[in-house]
């Protein structure tokens, strides 16, 4: 599995606060975000509701993001259980999609990379109203709450960016 | 005679310097810079340039620490914010150092080895030295070249992930955005992709993402992040200590935390340091390879003696006086503010146009390729020639 693909399932970056401050010796301006990591995971039931239509029937938070799930229900009775990188292989497959299109509207979307600050489930990703307002403030809730959130730094140009970066090379 | 020396090689075709990426070579600055000559050296001579650096290595590692022992940072140019790091890495980090250069003086027609200096940090002159003096000698059948850059550095690399199972196997390569700087990165990132990284990316600095508690990142779509295990750096240290504190500041913590492995590890900034050359030259005093070296010229009463910036590139605001106190010799720069170092003069294997040869080595864990340069001054710098060699 590609770091790429790993890192994104369990990190969403979103942008607490903007903090300018300066530096004394450089001048350099930098910009400080707040990086939202969840330390849980999710399993996400999702049911076909029409031919290709999928809905999220519940969420439930687990104990660590590698445990994540998606479960789904077709229309012909029979269920599955995929891990995210089974679900994407499948999705790629073409033999059966959009279970996984609808689960990342769900809290599954932060195993994906959505942002934690700047995504929020859609009630329209749910069988129902009351689904969705059960998995907000039961597992949804959870998951905000044990976020890990650390602090990233960066200044507002990039490193490097007041260098004359384009006319010296910094090799010896 | 050092002409006797020289064997006429084919020029690089534009047609290979296109294929292999390195446009950068034809452009107008640079068309002079390879030349349709190469040096041939006795197999013997290879053999005491890599014997010289392997010596030497040990020997500039014992100077570091005798630097670290006498907490003469300030002395050898290390700023304040960069000695936590520094220290840091001498002391832990002896593994990590991917890539070196040893620059030296004579070696040839039984004229002494002497080390100039070594370009610890972000040395370059690698896609000239891996692939274009490689391909000039193809056809010199009779001939060998001691030219394993790239199958040292893989063997260097995998040593990294044998010894770091538990870390992901990506490698970012950073650089400053000049071109000559991104094909050199492009050497390493070769390297590393033989060795078996399985991702390997090239960046501008700009754009990297430093987190003092998760690591090392970069923003590959929106929201999207890319962490990396393992970085190198085609931007000096120094640079980042005196021009960038806060990211020294920031690599201090990654470093110390183990987020990321640097390369080259940040004590190769004591390495690169001039001021190094004076404790070894102090350390070893009747060392054949090394020229004495001192902070004040009033060491040199025949002032003959080259003075160098602490931190210096490409033969900049160097000066080289030979028995006067003005110059014989004087190059302008960038470095002029750092303060100065004095060494020794050596002498060079010339050809009877008085044109200059200064033979280098690299050094990945072990003495690796020789690549040579050539120049009608007194000091080597960046109009200097790009000379192949071949091993008879």
């Amino acid at each position: 599995m590609s770091k790429t693909f790993s890192f994104l399932a369990f990190v969403g970056l979103f942008m607490c606060c903007i903090a300018c401050g300066t530096d004394s010796d450089s001048a350099i301006q930098y910009e400080t975000e707040v990086v939202s990591t969840p330390t849980q995971g999710v399993v996400t039931t999702v049911k076909e509701v029409r031919e290709g239509e999928f809905k999220i029937e519940d969420e439930e938070a687990v104990p660590t993001p590698d445990d994540s799930r998606i479960i789904a229900k077709w229309s012909d009775s029979t269920v599955d259980t995929f891990t995210l990188d089974e679900a994407r292989l499948e999705e790629e497959s073409g033999r059966r999609g959009g279970f996984m299109t609808a689960a990342s509207y769900g809290l599954m979307g932060y195993m994906m990379g959505r942002s934690m600050g700047g995504f929020r489930p859609s009630s329209g990703a749910y069988v129902d109203q009351k689904t969705y307002n059960k998995v907000s403030n039961g597992a949804g809730a959870r998951m905000q709450q044990t976020a890990k959130r650390t602090t990233i730094s960066k200044p507002k140009s990039g490193f490097g960016g007041k260098s004359s970066s384009s006319s010296r090379s910094y090799g010896g | 005679m050092f002409d006797d020396r020289l064997e006429f090689v084919d020029l690089p075709s534009k047609k290979f310097l296109k294929k292999q990426g390195l446009s950068f070579f034809l452009e107008e600055d640079n068309e002079d810079y390879f030349t349709d000559e190469a040096v041939v050296l006795f197999k013997a001579e290879v053999e005491a340039f890599k014997a010289a650096s392997e010596q030497l290595y040990k020997q500039l590692i014992a100077a570091a620490k005798e630097v670290a022992q006498q907490g003469a940072w300030e002395r050898v140019g290390i700023p304040e914010n960069a000695v936590e790091l520094v220290q840091y890495s001498l002391a832990n980090e002896s593994h990590l150092h991917l890539l070196g250069r040893f620059d030296f003086a004579g070696g040839m027609d039984n004229m002494p080895l002497k080390l100039i200096e070594f370009n610890a940090d972000t040395c370059s002159l690698m896609p000239e030295t891996a692939y274009v003096q490689a391909e000039q000698s193809a056809k010199k059948r009779k001939f060998r070249q001691f030219n394993q850059l790239i199958p040292q550095m893989t063997a260097s690399f995998k040593n990294l992930l044998n010894r770091y199972p538990e870390k992901y196997p990506n490698l970012l390569l950073m650089h400053m955005g000049h071109e000559e700087d991104q094909i050199n990165t492009e050497v390493v990132a070769a390297a590393a992709r033989k060795a078996g990284f399985s991702e390997v990316h090239i960046m501008r600095l700009e754009h990297v993402i430093f987190s003092e508690d998760e690591g090392v990142f970069v923003e590959i779509s929106a929201n999207n992040y890319n962490k990396y295990d393992f970085v190198y750096k085609m931007i000096p240290w120094e640079f980042i200590a005196y021009e960038e504190p806060e990211l020294m500041r920031l690599l201090t913590q990654i470093v110390k935390k183990d987020l990321a492995i640097v390369l080259n590890p940040a004590f190769s900034m004591l390495l690169q340091s001039k001021g190094i050359l004076k404790y070894l030259s102090d350390l070893y005093p009747n060392d054949s390879n090394i020229l004495k070296a001192s902070f004040t010229a009033s060491d040199f009463p025949d002032l003959r003696y080259a003075r160098k910036p602490m931190f210096g590139r490409v033969g900049e605001n160097v000066q080289i006086f030979t028995g006067s106190s003005s110059p014989a010799s004087t190059t302008d720069g960038d470095f002029g503010h750092f303060p100065s170092v004095y060494q020794e003069l050596a002498e060079f294997n010339a050809d009877e146009d008085g044109d200059i040869y200064q033979p280098s080595m690299y050094w990945s864990n072990a003495p690796c390729a020789l690549c040579i340069r050539r120049r009608d001054d007194l000091i080597v710098d960046d109009d200097a020639e790009f000379m192949s060699h071949l091993v008879e």
